[in-house]
């Protein structure tokens, strides 16, 4: 399982994630502070490993 | 990767921003993705703008644009909501927040440099900006580009 959590921890680590981005698993949490901050959405869609 | 890491860091400016993996969560978008998925082009990354629920899609942008001026992307998406939100509220007045002259928007210099700032008050000689951080700073209306100067002075 700690290989697992260190398979995740080295695939993010090619792109650090700024604060305060949304995954797309948060994809509700976002939607939310949109809507309460009158934005629209913004996905940037990418690849971490490449790009 | 570098385009990717200025796309989140500039679009935070203007939305809630969301990362979405192209290999994992190509299914997982709101259906207003779809509205714009064609001007997004096919190579990654690139960027959607919806509505703040996800069911209209509001901008695709290609990485070439990505790549190109990023900046300048940022501020034609800024002026598409602007625009947006005065076709959509043409008969509201509340969509300059309270005590705001106008909403915060690009303004042009007589150098040709940009500011985006909201407009506080306006007197004869000075316009008051509200910057994006909230820092009010008074600018001389005569060293703004004309175009500029003359929307400011049409807020009074």
């Amino acid at each position: 399982m700690l290989g697992f959590f260190l398979a995740v921890g080295s695939s993010q680590a090619e792109l650090k994630i700024p604060r305060g981005v949304f995954k797309m698993d948060q994809l509700a949490v976002a939607k939310a502070q949109a809507t309460e901050s009158a934005k629209p959405l913004v996905f940037v869609y990418t690849d971490p490993g490449t790009t | 990767m570098a385009t990717s890491l200025a796309a989140f860091k500039e679009f935070r400016k203007t939305g809630v921003v969301v990362f979405a993996h192209s290999k994992t969560d190509g299914g997982a978008f709101p259906k207003g993705v779809a509205d714009v998925r064609t001007a997004g082009g096919n190579t990654i990354p690139m960027v959607f703008v919806t509505s703040a629920d996800g069911s209209k899609g509001i901008e695709g942008i290609s990485y070439a644009t990505l790549k190109g001026d990023m900046r300048k992307a940022v501020r034609n998406l800024k002026r598409k909501l602007a625009s947006d939100s005065r076709a959509s509220s043409a008969d509201s007045s509340e969509q300059v927040p309270d005590g705001l002259l106008a909403d915060e928007q690009a303004w042009t210099n007589a150098q040709g440099k940009s500011i985006e700032a909201a407009v506080k008050a306006v007197d004869k000689k000075n316009v008051s900006f509200v910057m994006p951080n909230g820092t009010v700073v008074s600018y001389p209306l005569s060293k703004l580009s004309e175009e500029s100067r003359a929307a400011i002075k049409a807020l009074k």
